[in-house]
């Protein structure tokens, strides 16, 4: 008692506490509060789901029956937010850990459900009432019991109540329900074993209707009430204790169950006795009732179950053998043994074998191991694995003398027994049997030896890998994978030479590899591999495959020389050590015969290999997808260019992306470009804009997978999250020079020229640029004359990503905003320095100029470059490798300024011939400081607001953050609290432009201090999704524009959401005037609206309505939204 | 003599020592067509379609209630095979030995428990039930009735097991060696090589659709509680919904988390504690999550970790040793040591084998059950947004009515289990 009033004194006071602390500081209406919480959900964690559903809880009724008040029927708008909220709730006061909040939420949806006109509504509720429901909310449920759709539902609901009230609420609806309501009443009792309803669900029983007795049998044997027994007794009987529709043996079965569990036991038993030994009864039917006696008698059952081992059918006889593994008295043991010994059956022996094995008894145990030596075969058989399972040790001498026998199937069954026992007595009873037996026993052995690793049995091993016998022979050698030691390859090479099978070398040659592998590091498996082929005579080709999977460059050289230079046989053995190599370091080697080798057959196993081969080696991703795409070239059949794209699809790059997109026109390859496309779009969210977004919604139209449906979805969702603006675009279009020209002078020249000589110049370098530079097959063909080509865009930060390729001798190079340059030239002309490779920034004298690392592919194949230049600073990688690493790109054509804020991108020409394809660009966007117009300027206006950062604001900087020229509010970086100007105003006219959310809501604050609400120690001027379902039932003074609780503005003149809106405040004096996208929505007077402060409509003291001065504010943080060109003429400021 | 006819001779001819040796019972091709086992299939859309084919026994008849899956496996079928929409009336045809259930999970209870009673074999798809409860009924008349049954996952016996590049029986070995120390944790996430399929969620919000001609949407639904038909519902793509089935985590949990239980030694418990962090879950349309970690009484854990956040993490990891995927581990020359300890028990693999035999199959409805049931206690956490606590033996929740009352969930009549 003492304790409880403790609780309640703790409860009250702390209630009392944050009831004060809610006064003071939250004076929403509830529709508010309602809104403001369904725009955090669904959570997006456990813990904030925790918190939000306890928030919720503690809104109580109102909020409650508030938020089912938004609920809709299926396709009849967004009530997302309200099913989310109801259903957490719900879930949460289910725990049961507050059973008055539990009360009042069911009262809450009882009342929703009453209210609402909708059945696909009140079924929702009704699912949720499940689990909340208790007596109080019997008047409403029953209701509905005789309501077609919705019977089912409030069904259930009374199921989960099951109380006296519920139930009887059951059994009344019966007589008047449908045949189809009637099911489920019947039903619903049946899961209550509500025993009154007995006497009335008998009569329906009696029904003509299948399901209505199959139902009502259930239900009676549910409710175990004894007088149903004679019923479905006859039910059973008449239907041949078989199953049929009615299912009445089963309900009878049930029935008999449940007597047990009651006073009426006795009488269970002994209709199962009496239908056990009723031999006109079937035996599936009899094994369930001996099964269930079983269960009710325990071990008093053990002669009728004993009894039924004398039955023919097996599967009676099992079911009573599954009954006796749970009796383990010593006399039911002895008994079962007993039986086992005595029976002449060999099957039912083999049948008890495995109870007896489970009993842990001596006696039982030898009398396992006998019957290993049993004159028939299935009890030997049965013996083998329960002897090695209860005797352990003492099985495995006669399981090796069986296994001697060489019986195929014995020693099978025998060899499995032995390796489940532990320890060396196993292995040392088979090395001691195994020579001088039969060929079958020797193979079992060996792989007996082999499986325990029983290295010092190895020479024995070694004896039978010389045998005459061409099966031992093979076991053996592969044994001596696992048997063999490094001072063995001498000997395993001997067996390799003389070996014949093919089966046989290979094992060989692993076992070779083996103890090769344990003799010190990479250079001396290669010698030691070399001096063992070199005494082979001619068997060598036998040693490439070691050489394969030892790796490293030498044995590539020894493997590709014997390619090259063998004859026929040994051609074939080396391309196939090549196809197996085990490091990926002869790709290029497999490379080279996929294009070359005239052998059609070469080529092709060559090629395979290539492409499966790139996905494993340690090259950089976009390396691999230059590899792909030269192995696309040289593949002529269908299963190659799938495997292509297959391989390449695990590469997740926009270069990759834009070569499978290729193939999706193509009709044999489009489904596997179609999961290509999915899979390299979905594993990288770094892939956004116009390109990735037309491949991919290209793609999703071309899916006929099984799961098409679930991955257009999933794809789509994917889309969703991608950046909108900013992505890649293309720069080249693989047909013409749409979007380059010509080159005229350089920067510095052509900023001083005059326009129309300029103008003049260009259309001259136009002409000179379509003779030099041609679009053919997708591939930009410089070819050796001319100038340099530049983009028509002029770009300021970017990330720049091509392809490139050059021949012999070839220089060139890409100019970034329009200063030379990223180098590419040929390595071999070490004349000119070019051995340091590609990708450097040439013409840097302070900054570093030389890249990294050499990283370029041979002159002739395809490099890709990435480049990424912010500011000043220059990243180069190339063919994945890192070249330039954020260094400053110095202006070559004034060193005295710093390169140029934006200019063109240009290819160099450089006087050879180069190439250039896959040209894409992703420009970033440059923070520009927001400066007002001219006209603002003079009219008095200053940025509130510089576009680049938060400068001049102050409070939540986490939610509020300044993102590409806008404050953005995002809700998801968890923060707290408003954001407020730095400086007070008191008269102005602010103008700014906003963009809304669905369900968006936030507030201008404007002369409200730091601190507390400012709708009432200020005066908040509402931001607000008027159109959102959820925002149905505000006031007039809640929406958009007004004085929040004071002056309410006109609606209707807000953009669709996504779209920017404009607006401007003017605050002179207590006269308020809000102009939204040229519509005066707000103009008033506050003090008159306020009757000077005392008096508002939302009848809520706004203590700071009448404020001379205070700070701009954002007031919320619980949706997204954005705003920017924030500008403010200070009128104070003027008027001093 | 009808072809049941003989497999109950073959089975009860006392002294006929005609029962020739297991493994040869085990291949089909060992048995003449006119002697093998008969099997239905039940639900031939996608999967079921795929069963058609599947080796050990000869297909008489089909079921589904959507007339063109009807129409375009029988296509696929022998000559002769029987078409049914009603699943209870092809129970009732004597020639059928196997059924196999290849249904959206909220049929698998009912059907297995109905086919035992009808005195059929089973062969059921995972997940074996939608419910805790469901899959004690199941269990409780395959006992009763005497009955084989087949959970159809089998990575526990079978084929290498995603990204361990081998099959289970290595990794039980390994763990039952002790090598690896005690207790254990499993990482079951893409960097170990599963996948957690995000993309089989429901749609939320979904509206009215009219019921397409072919398909009898009431006998879909069954036990399900009506919900107005839109296609996203059904076919395809009814793995988002929690009526049917439980998203990526319901319909791949089974297959990822059996074997983890079996190396685990977990045959006959479950864990008993869930913890979970997700985002809250729509009534009606599955979701994603983000971590899900089960916890046995002794400490052993089983980590799906939805986020992929450790991409170097092990797949199982004990105090004295990791196993990586490839079977790559931190333990010196391991496959050599692990050579000298014993075999794990042989398990009967061939489900033909175990019905002539009446010898329990690998995965069964008693092993079946419990990692049916690890996969529905995340679900049961995932859906209530809230870590739980579980009684293994009374396989109830702790302090949780409304976790229990997601382990039996009534059904609609005339369906009940």
């Amino acid at each position: 008692m003492k304790k409880i009033i403790l609780f309640l004194l703790v409860a009250i006071t702390f209630s009392a506490a944050s009831f004060a602390q809610v006064q003071k500081t939250d004076q929403r209406t509830i529709e508010t509060k309602i809104a403001d919480f369904l725009m955090k959900l669904p959570a997006q964690n456990s813990t904030d789901h925790d918190k939000l559903m306890a928030e919720l809880s503690s809104m109580g009724e109102p909020a409650f029956t508030g938020i089912a008040a938004n609920l809709l029927p299926p396709g009849q708008g967004n009530d997302l937010a309200s099913r989310y909220a109801i259903s957490g709730l719900v879930k949460y006061l289910a725990k049961g850990n507050d059973k008055e909040k539990m009360k009042i939420c069911a009262g809450s949806l009882c009342k929703s459900i009453e209210s609402t006109k909708y059945d696909e509504v009140k079924d929702f509720l009704l699912q949720e009432l499940q689990y909340v429901a208790g007596n109080e909310s019997v008047a409403t449920v029953s209701n509905l019991l005789l309501n077609e759709r919705l019977c089912d539902p409030a069904a259930r609901v009374l199921v989960r109540i099951n109380t006296d009230q519920s139930n009887q609420a059951l059994l009344e609806a019966l007589p008047k329900a449908t045949p189809q309501q009637q099911l489920i009443l019947v039903e619903a009792l049946g899961q209550t074993r509500y025993v009154p309803a007995t006497e009335k669900i008998r009569e329906l029983a009696t029904s003509e209707n299948t399901e209505m007795k199959k139902v009502a049998y259930r239900a009676l044997a549910e409710s175990g009430d004894f007088t149903s027994s004679a019923m479905l007794a006859a039910e059973s009987r008449k239907a041949g204790y078989t199953y049929e529709q009615t299912d009445a043996l089963g309900s009878y079965l049930l029935l008999l169950q449940r007597l047990s569990e009651t006073d009426q036991k006795k009488l269970a038993e002994t209709s199962c006795k009496q239908l056990i030994e009723d031999k006109s009864v079937p035996t599936p039917a009899r094994s369930s009732f001996l099964k269930l006696y079983a269960d009710m008698a325990g071990e008093n059952a053990f002669p009728i179950v004993l009894k039924a081992l004398d039955s023919p059918d097996k599967q009676y006889r099992m079911a009573a053998e599954i009954i006796l593994k749970e009796f383990n008295s010593p006399k039911s043991v002895t008994q079962v043994l007993k039986k086992a010994r005595k029976t002449k059956n060999p099957e039912l022996k083999a049948e008890l074998i495995p109870v007896l094995a489970g009993y842990n008894d001596k006696n039982c145990t030898d009398f396992v191991l006998a019957s290993l030596n049993d004159k028939n075969q299935l009890v030997q058989l049965a013996a083998i694995p329960a002897s090695a399972k209860s005797a352990k040790d003492m099985a495995v001498v006669p399981l090796v003398d069986l296994i001697k026998t060489g019986d195929e199937t014995i020693t099978r069954s025998a060899k499995t027994a032995l390796l489940t026992i532990e320890g060396s007595v196993v292995t040392d009873e088979v090395a001691r049997a195994l020579p001088n037996s039969p060929v079958n026993s020797r193979i079992a052995f060996i792989e007996i030896l082999a499986k325990r690793n029983a290295t010092k049995h190895s020479v024995l091993v070694f004896n039978e890998a010389s045998d005459a016998d061409p099966n031992v022979r093979l076991v053996a050698a592969n044994a001596l994978q696992q048997l063999s030691t490094p001072e063995d390859a001498e000997k395993i090479a001997t067996l390799l030479n003389k070996a014949s099978g093919q089966n046989e070398i290979i094992a060989l040659q692993d076992a070779l590899f083996s103890s090769v592998k344990q003799s010190g590091n990479q250079e001396n498996q290669v010698t030691l591999t070399e001096s063992l082929m070199n005494k082979s005579g001619d068997k060598q080709l036998r040693y490439y495959s070691v050489f394969a999977k030892t790796g490293g460059t030498k044995s590539l050289s020894i493997v590709e020389n014997a390619f090259e230079k063998g004859n026929p046989e040994q051609k074939e053995a080396a391309l196939k050590a090549l196809t197996q190599w085990s490091d990926y370091s002869a790709l290029d080697a497999l490379y080279r015969i996929g294009k070359n080798n005239p052998d059609k057959k070469f080529q092709s196993m060559a090629l395979e290999s290539y492409i499966s081969g790139i996905n494993q080696s340690k090259n950089t991703t976009d390396q691999k997808v230059l590899m792909f795409r030269k192995a696309m070239e040289l593949a002529s059949t269908v299963d190659h260019k799938k495997l292509v794209l297959q391989e390449i699809s695990k590469n997740s790059t926009l270069l990759s992306l834009v070569f499978v997109s290729q193939y999706l026109d193509n009709p044999e390859l489009q489904q596997t470009a179609v999961q290509s496309v999915n899979a390299i779009v979905l594993a990288n969210s770094g892939l956004y804009g116009t390109v990735v977004e037309e491949i991919a919604l290209k793609s999703i139209n071309l899916n006929k997978d099984p799961e098409a449906n679930y991955q257009k979805q999933n794809m789509l969702n994917h889309l969703a999250t991608l950046p909108k603006a900013n992505g890649f675009v293309s720069m080249f279009n693989g047909n013409d020079l749409n979007g380059w020209k010509g080159l005229v002078e350089n920067p510095v020249a052509r900023a001083k020229m005059n326009p129309q000589i300029l103008a003049e110049k260009q259309k001259q370098a136009d002409e000179r640029m379509r003779g030099s530079w041609k679009a053919i097959n997708g591939i930009l063909v410089f070819e050796g004359n001319g100038d340099n080509l530049c983009s028509e865009k002029l770009y300021g930060d970017f990330e720049l990503i091509l392809d490139w390729r050059m021949e012999a001798k070839g220089d060139g190079g890409i100019y970034l905003r329009g200063s030379p340059q990223v180098q590419t030239w040929d390595t071999s002309r070490v004349e000119v320095g070019a051995q340091v490779g590609s990708g450097g920034l040439y013409n840097n004298q302070k900054n570093a100029s030389k890249p990294l690392v050499v990283a370029d592919n041979p002159v002739n194949d395809w490099n890709t470059f990435r480049i990424l230049m912010t500011g000043e600073k220059v990243t180069v990688y190339l063919n994945g490798k890192l070249v330039v690493d954020n260094v400053t790109l110095e202006n070559y054509w004034d060193r005295n300024i710093p390169i140029f804020p934006t200019e063109s991108i240009e290819l160099q020409a450089h006087g050879t011939k180069l190439e250039f394809r896959d040209i894409y660009i992703r420009e970033i966007p440059r923070p520009e400081p927001y400066r007002v117009s001219k006209e603002e300027e003079q009219d008095g206006f200053a940025p509130l607001f510089n576009g680049i950062d938060m400068t001049g604001w102050s409070g939540n900087l986490t939610d509020y953050t300044a993102i590409d020229g806008m404050i953005v509010c995002d809700p998801s970086n968890h923060g707290s609290g408003n954001l407020y100007t730095a400086n007070e105003y008191s008269d102005f006219i602010l103008r700014f432009e906003f963009q809304l959310t669905p369900g968006a809501n936030n507030g201008l604050g404007i002369r409200t201090p730091h601190e507390g609400d400012a709708a009432y120690v200020g005066m908040e001027l509402q931001i607000l999704d008027n159109e959102a379902d959820i925002y149905k039932n505000l006031q007039p003074y809640q929406y958009h524009g007004s004085v929040y609780g004071v002056i309410p503005a006109k609606r209707g003149f807000q953009k669709p959401v996504g779209e920017w809106n404009y607006q401007e405040v003017q605050a002179i004096g207590n006269k308020i005037k809000v102009t939204l996208n040229g519509e005066v929505i707000l103009e008033g007077d506050i003090a008159k609206a306020s009757k000077n402060g005392t008096k508002t409509m939302d009848k809520n003291p706004h203590p700071g309505l009448l404020n001379k001065s205070g700070y701009i504010g954002f007031l919320g943080h619980g949706s997204p939204l954005k705003f920017r060109n924030l500008r403010i003429k200070d009128l104070e400021k003027k008027g001093k | 003599m009808n072809r049941r006819k003989f497999i109950q001779n073959s089975l009860t001819a006392a002294g006929a020592f005609t029962i020739v040796p297991a493994h040869v019972l085990g291949g089909s091709n060992h048995i003449a067509p006119s002697d093998q086992l008969t099997k239905a299939i039940i639900g031939v859309g996608g999967m079921g379609q795929g069963h058609i084919n599947y080796p050990g026994s000869r297909l008489t008849a089909i079921c589904d209630v959507d007339k063109n899956h009807l129409k375009s496996a029988l296509e696929k079928c022998p000559a002769g095979t029987k078409t049914y929409s009603d699943y209870r009336e092809l129970l009732l045809d004597p020639s059928i030995d196997i059924v196999h259930i290849a249904t959206p999970p909220h049929w698998h209870g009912i059907m297995s428990v109905d086919a035992a009673k009808a005195g059929k074999d089973v062969w059921c798809e995972k997940p074996m039930t939608r419910t805790i409860g469901e899959g004690l009924r199941v269990r409780e008349a395959m006992a009763q009735h005497g009955r084989m049954f087949r959970l159809n996952t089998w990575f526990r016996f079978a084929d290498n097991f995603y990204g361990m590049g081998t099959t289970v029986e290595p990794i039980k070995k390994l763990v039952q060696s002790g090598l690896l120390g005690w207790p254990l944790k499993v990482t079951v996430n893409a960097a170990t090589g599963f996948n957690w399929k995000f993309y089989w969620v429901g749609n939320t919000g979904l509206d009215i659709k009219p019921v397409p001609e072919e398909l009898d949407y009431n006998m879909w639904l069954g036990p399900a509680p009506f919900k107005p038909y839109n296609p996203h519902r059904v076919h395809s793509t009814f793995r988002g919904y929690w009526d049917y089935d439980g998203g990526g985590l319901g319909d791949m949990g089974q297959h990822y988390l059996d074997p983890v239980q079996y190396i685990l030694g977990k045959d006959h418990t479950n864990p008993v504690r869930v913890d979970v962090d997700a985002p809250q879950q729509h009534p009606d349309a599955a979701g994603t999550w983000k971590r899900i970690e089960l916890t046995y009484a002794d400490g052993c854990k089983i980590i799906l970790d939805g986020e992929n956040k450790d991409t170097d993490v092990p797949y199982i990891e004990g105090p004295n040793g990791k196993l990586f995927p490839g079977f790559h581990s931190d333990i010196p020359y391991l496959e050599k040591k692990l050579a000298s300890f014993p075999d794990p028990e042989p398990q009967i693999t061939d489900f033909a084998e175990s019905v002539r035999t009446r010898q329990k199959f690998a995965l069964n409805e008693n092993n079946g059950f419990r990692s049916c049931t690890l996969v529905n206690m995340a679900i049961i956490a995932v859906r209530l947004g809230r870590s739980l606590q579980f009684d293994p033996d009374k396989c109830e929740f702790i302090n949780d009515p409304a976790a229990n009352q997601m382990v039996n969930q009534p059904m609609r009549a005339p369906w009940n289990i």
